[in-house]
């Protein structure tokens, strides 16, 4: 076998199935690099030898007695450090909780253990996934997320290390989750595929909490198949989480046989940083060889603000206990320190009445994408910024994300490929967003984008050694 | 009802946390927990100035629960 890393899951696990590469063989050279090389970009919490040596003989030894369960067997990943885990510390990227354990797997790593991938890693994260106020890269317990295109730049919050990991080829591919912005975020700024999923489609069960309503679970990977892929492997109903549909999932690789039809909303790109614009404005060019494209207007309602009041209620709940006694003062970050204890601002009746315009936003955008395979738009209005530099965030309410905000409100697919480069040599993306539970539409419309693009053959340099 | 604006609900509302939280806090994290008011103050102001109806209703996942015996 030749070298692995850049080699996607969907290679990998044929290597694997075909014998041509030992599962042992596989995630020693993986672990390797995440000892080696996690520490320069901050990606890594816990590197899991011992635990995934084990899994991987074991895996080794089935595939040998003729039991391959598919694609992901023997594959090793990473999973954001939100994850609770039995065998590792789970810190939701917070040094108040560095050494704090679970008892239990959260359904999602029980799930990848079940399809024989091997969880490598713990890998970094913005403490509590970013909804307490940060401002600057270096609101974790791990330090600022590097970004492996341009190590003075950030990796992007709050699934940095998943972002970077990936994008470093220490791991094959992460696990993510995204309440706004976490998995489309840093899958701009590293340069890889991110498939933030339909709202229930994956159990949160065991994930920390920022926000009940918002949350979501998915991949980060080489590709849009592999985020296809380990999609058909975490998805589906949990009755540890109510909030899981039944609507079942299986990855269709096969590619579209007619033309997509996309549609653009008006004015999505204002206020985006201009190679960013000019990046999604080549790639629908690029796009118009396999589909319709037209711009679409939307009712002008205040999405952003909408999100941002979930979000501000639903956290100040999820977190009132660290609020209320006093434990935020032991986070990273000065805002994270303080910002909470603003978020009781938020009223019952506001609350309520973001709940209402969501249903009002939910039943719109149903209707505006009747007939659209996806809308297309950039995946961050900005590209990867310096490590020590504030960094614009529509969380904050600094900064526009228009289908950030849409897409997660009405709990609506998207995955973000690169789309091209900034002058600073580092990653944009585009995003796909999709109707609920169309996750096989967008991932085969990303697939076709990236048959006509190579921007996502391109590594970081001096990481394939 | 009444007019949202005819009363100082930044200043209220950051009096009313520094009241419950102010001895946690530094000066300058007083100025921060006020700026982030305002923030969460122009986040909501927006929300709360669209007009609906009555029975545009919120989207809860609520559903009773009846477990077996």
């Amino acid at each position: 076998m030749g070298n692995p890393v850049f080699l996607t899951v969907r290679t990998l696990g044929e290597l694997v199935r075909t014998g041509q590469v030992s599962p042992v063989e596989l995630v020693t050279i993986f672990l390797d690099r995440l000892e080696k090389l996690g520490p320069s970009y901050n990606a890594v919490v816990t590197v899991l030898r011992d635990e995934a040596m084990k899994e991987a003989q074991a895996t080794a030894d089935e595939i040998r007695a003729g039991r391959y369960r598919g694609p992901l067997h023997g594959i090793p990943y990473g999973a954001k450090d939100l994850l609770a885990t039995r065998t590792a510390p789970t810190t939701w990227g917070a040094e108040l909780f560095r050494n704090r354990r679970f008892d239990f797997d959260a359904t999602v790593i029980c799930k990848l253990r079940d399809a024989g991938a091997v969880l490598a890693a713990k890998l970094s994260m913005v403490e509590f996934a970013g909804g307490m106020g940060y401002r600057q890269p270096n609101a974790s317990l791990t330090g600022p997320g590097v970004n492996p295109w341009d190590t003075n730049r950030w990796s992007g919050g709050s699934s940095s290390g998943s972002g970077s990991a990936v994008a470093a080829g220490l791991v094959p591919f992460a696990i993510g989750s995204e309440t706004w912005g976490s998995i489309l975020g840093p899958s701009n700024h590293c340069g890889i595929a991110g498939l933030r999923p339909t709202f229930g489609r994956v159990s949160r069960h065991g994930a920390m909490v920022l926000s009940w309503s918002l949350d979501k679970i998915g991949p980060m990977a080489l590709s849009p198949d592999d985020c296809g892929l380990i999609l058909d492997a975490i998805a589906g109903a949990d009755a540890s989480d109510p909030s899981t549909t039944a609507q079942p999932f299986q990855y269709d690789p096969t590619p579209s046989p007619r033309r997509f039809r996309f549609g653009v909303i008006r004015g999505v790109t204002d206020g985006v940083e201009a190679t960013t614009r000019a990046n999604f404005d080549a790639a629908v060019a690029a796009m118009q060889r396999v589909a319709d494209i037209e711009e679409i207007s939307i009712a002008a309602l205040p999405y952003e603000e909408i999100t941002r009041t979930i979000l501000f209620g639903e956290l100040a709940s999820a977190f009132e206990d660290l609020i209320e006694d006093g434990r935020i003062a032991a986070l990273t970050a000065l805002e994270d320190r303080v910002t909470p204890y603003s978020r009781m601002a938020v009223l019952a009746k506001d609350y309520i009445k973001a709940l209402r315009l969501r249903s009002v936003v939910a039943a719109d955008m149903d209707r505006a994408m009747r007939g659209f395979d996806a809308l297309l738009g950039p995946s961050r209005p900005f590209p990867s910024t310096p490590l020590d530099e504030e960094f614009p965030s529509a969380i904050r309410g600094v900064g526009k994300d228009l289908m950030g905000a849409i897409g997660n409100l009405a709990g609506l697919p998207a995955i973000s490929v690169a789309d091209g480069f900034t002058e600073h040599g580092v990653p944009t993306g585009m995003q796909f967003m999709g109707r609920a539970y169309n996750e096989n539409i967008i991932l085969a419309a990303a697939s076709a984008y990236q048959t006509l693009t190579e921007w996502h053959l391109r590594h970081p340099s001096g990481t394939a050694e | 009802m009444a007019d949202e604006k005819s009363y100082d609900e930044v200043g209220l509302t950051y009096a009313a946390l520094m009241q419950h939280y102010g001895d946690r806090l530094s000066p300058e994290m007083a100025g921060i927990l006020r700026g982030a008011v305002e923030a969460v103050l122009k986040t909501v102001n927006p929300v709360r100035a669209v007009p609906l109806a009555n029975g545009d209703a919120p989207l809860l996942g609520f559903a009773p629960v009846r477990t077996e015996e």
